[in-house]
């Protein structure tokens, strides 16, 4: 039964929709710069949403702030002074639904210095 | 010295820049540095060993680079591009090369590119290996500090400041010499400041010259 169920499926779906299947996809976006970081954002929603796919528009993680504290002084006299040295990384998240060629043609367009851009398929 | 932050530290958010523009995850940071000094070190020892001798010395700005996901994009702000593109671009072709041999990374195209800098005597990189040239020929120190001051008053600097720290002259007791023309607001993070620190080896030891250039106020 189950088995009959699944072969319905397929044919079904094949009827209906193109030939590629939609696939839900995540593109996590990192950089040590919000500008930049911004604006591949804006560009890539805008991206999709000209294909008419639908955006779960840019969910902001916390900023990660990496911190090294040291002490200033090379030697260790003097008052006890410290420097703290910070990285902030900030991440954004984007939800599509769309097969994968789609989402390649909009990645390659907008690529920044400076941010990195991941992609990962969720199977369903 | 122990009190003075470096000014380029110093003002890292507000007028100065960065200049190796990238990011990598904190897994793969330590490699992206090592490809920047790598980059960084053929580029100068290129330069180095290939300049002329009547033109005297390098004058290399500042080495920008970026990095996207193919791409290694590399700018050299050179104030006297003639050692480079005199060699009808095969200097640059070398150059790239070079660079790329010592890369073993297939994945990543490396692009070089040369600009010039308007008045590079208002670099403090140039002005550093002018007097580093200038003491090399045992010019005495304070005639060389003035030259570099003058050449770089004529480039509409609101001010300027140089210090040479360490034999000075050769002498037994190490000091340190420095001569300030204009203003040179250091606690002011407004104010774009630039700075240089550059060492000069010679037969008494080791020399250090630290170049403050005020640029502008916003």
């Amino acid at each position: 039964m189950a088995a009959a169920y699944g072969a319905m499926k397929p044919a079904k779906l094949g009827l209906e929709e193109p030939q590629e299947q939609q696939h839900r996809i995540r593109i996590t976006l990192s950089s040590k710069n919000v500008k930049n970081l911004e604006k591949v954002c804006a560009d890539l929603i805008r991206g999709a949403k000209d294909k008419r796919l639908t955006v779960k528009g840019p969910v902001r993680m916390p900023t990660k702030v990496l911190r090294i504290t040291t002490r200033k002084s090379p030697c260790g006299e003097g008052t006890n002074t410290w420097d703290t040295f910070e990285l902030r990384i900030h991440k954004r998240v984007i939800d599509l639904v769309s097969s994968s060629e789609v989402v390649k043609q909009i990645t390659s367009i907008t690529i920044e210095p400076g941010v990195e851009v991941e992609v990962t398929i969720a199977e369903p | 010295m122990g009190q003075k932050i470096n000014p380029l530290g110093f003002r890292l958010g507000t007028t100065q820049r960065h200049h190796s523009f990238w990011f990598a995850q904190p897994k793969n940071y330590s490699v992206g540095l090592q490809e920047d000094e790598k980059i960084r070190n053929c580029i100068k020892n290129y330069v180095q060993k290939n300049k002329r001798i009547s033109s005297g010395f390098e004058g290399i700005a500042r080495i920008g680079i970026k990095k996207r996901i193919d791409l290694i994009q590399v700018i050299i702000h050179i104030g006297f591009p003639n050692l480079l593109i005199e060699g009808q671009t095969r200097g640059i072709e070398e150059l790239q090369m070079n660079v790329q041999k010592e890369f073993h990374s297939v994945n990543r195209r490396l692009n070089i590119a040369i600009t010039r800098v308007e008045k590079p005597y208002g670099q403090p990189n140039i002005l550093a290996e002018y007097i580093a040239l200038q003491l090399k020929n045992r010019v005495s120190f304070r005639k060389a500090m003035k030259k570099a001051i003058e050449l770089a008053e004529q480039t509409d600097t609101k001010g300027i400041q140089v210090q040479i720290a360490g034999r000075i002259d050769g002498k037994e007791i190490a000091r340190v010499e420095w001569i300030r023309e204009g203003r040179v607001p250091l606690q002011t993070i407004c104010a774009k400041i630039d700075h240089c620190s550059y060492t000069i080896r010679t037969i008494y030891g080791v020399l250090g010259i630290k170049i403050w250039i005020f640029v502008d106020e916003e």
